[in-house]
């Protein structure tokens, strides 16, 4: 009996030796698959690496280098308006509007010459106001309110957001390469033409144009001006109604922005909240634009 | 024969008065339409802008039409958006730069608008 149970305990623990040694080999494989895996993960984290590059903000030298290549294809396009007077103009009611944007970069103020009406705001703080809107503007206040827009889309990084949202995976690629001198140059020209055409073309989200209107009409506010300037500047803009004229004035305004009536309505209940004070300064606006 | 010479004559100063008449209607046409192209090629707003101190071809670039748009859409020409910036235009934003105003500039422009200085 005893020999029986040591035979079987002999079977069984030299069978489980062999199984063992049998499955050994694959264990061992089992290992090299793990690191194949980890090789395999390995570009995917690059990737990701690449992909957060891509949405993380750019550096100051950077969105610097790109908002310049951005406001040199504007000027390329319409041309400023050049007057030393109005150009001094302008940049000190933008400059006393943006002494209260949320972010402080070096803002900087022009006039496009052209009849269209409108206002751009390029990364790095370069600001455009079209010598049509500037033309049907009526006051220092409205002038202000319209910067106020632009300065917070500026500051917030609103076009740098939505184009690295939209053109995440060739960016991406592009800014995961470093690139100095000439090269870079290009690479900002290149980023700039993009930007440019998307600027022309692309919504921005409703979300951010209602903050550009109520938060740039609080700028405005902050530096002393009466809170209705961007609501009276609209409401001109409605009243000129839909002639062909008005649409080949506001073409581009329509297509890139929300509905005049909804911007209004949701600025006169912000502008009913606000003190009735402020300044709006229309002759000092007439002399310094005329 | 002098009945059928007056005919003729006749005849041919008919066809002169008409011929005439339309040429003017031609010239009114044209002239209407140049207007219309005229009108519709200014501004919606046309009040001048950036005319004082400009010189002569500035007050000119500063005060007339649309440039560069689309007359349907409203929107830039593909020949406006194509324009790529050279080395006067880079220059010109750079010299952006140079406009924003000196605090003290600014203080003055501040106080006598009744604003506010942070």
């Amino acid at each position: 009996m005893k020999l029986k149970h040591v035979f079987c305990i002999a079977v069984i623990a030299g069978g489980s030796a062999w199984i063992a040694q049998a499955q050994l080999p694959g264990l061992g494989g089992l290992k090299n698959k793990i690191d194949n895996t980890k090789n395999k993960a390995k570009p995917a984290t690059d990737r990701a690496e690449k992909a957060h590059e891509a949405f993380a903000s750019w550096s100051p030298e950077e969105e610097e280098g790109i908002g310049e290549a951005s406001a040199a294809k504007m000027i390329a396009m319409f041309g400023l308006v050049e007057s030393d007077s109005l150009n001094a103009y302008v940049n000190l009611v933008g400059t006393a509007v943006a002494q209260f944007a949320p972010r402080q970069i070096p803002y900087r103020f022009g006039v496009l010459d052209t009849g269209m009406i409108g206002a751009f705001a390029t990364p790095g703080g370069f600001i455009f106001v079209t010598r049509g809107a500037v033309a049907g503007i009526k006051n220092e206040a409205e002038l202000a309110g319209v910067f106020g827009h632009e300065i917070i889309h500026a500051s917030e990084r609103h076009l740098e957001s939505q184009l690295k949202t939209t053109k995440a995976s060739t960016w991406a690629k592009e800014e995961g390469k470093a690139v100095k001198g000439p090269a870079l140059l290009e690479a900002n020209r290149a980023k700039a033409e993009s930007l440019i055409t998307d600027l022309f073309n692309m919504k921005l989200s409703r979300d951010k144009e209602d903050g550009a209107d109520e938060r740039g009409s609080m700028l405005a506010v902050q530096a002393g001006y009466a809170p209705d300037g961007l609501m009276n500047f609209l409401i001109t803009l409605q009243a000129s109604g839909s002639s062909p004229k008005a649409t080949k004035a506001f073409g581009q305004l329509f297509s890139t922005h929300p509905p005049l009536d909804e911007r209004i309505t949701k600025l006169r209940a912000w502008v009913e909240k606000q003190p009735k004070k402020g300044v709006t300064n229309e002759q000092r606006f007439l002399d310094g634009t005329q | 024969m002098r009945t059928i010479l007056s005919l003729c004559l006749a005849l041919a100063a008919t066809l002169a008065m008409f011929q005439l008449a339309a040429q003017q209607s031609n010239t009114k046409d044209k002239q209407k339409q140049d207007k219309q192209v005229s009108d519709d090629d200014q501004p919606l707003y046309t009040r001048p802008v950036g005319t004082k101190g400009a010189t002569k071809a500035k007050k000119e670039s500063a005060t007339n039409a649309f440039n560069g748009i689309d007359p349907n859409t409203g929107k830039p020409l593909p020949a406006t958006m194509g324009k790529s910036a050279g080395a006067a235009e880079t220059l010109l934003a750079k010299g952006m730069f140079d406009r924003v105003p000196k605090r003290e500039v600014l203080m003055a422009f501040v106080k006598e608008g009744g604003l506010i200085a942070r």
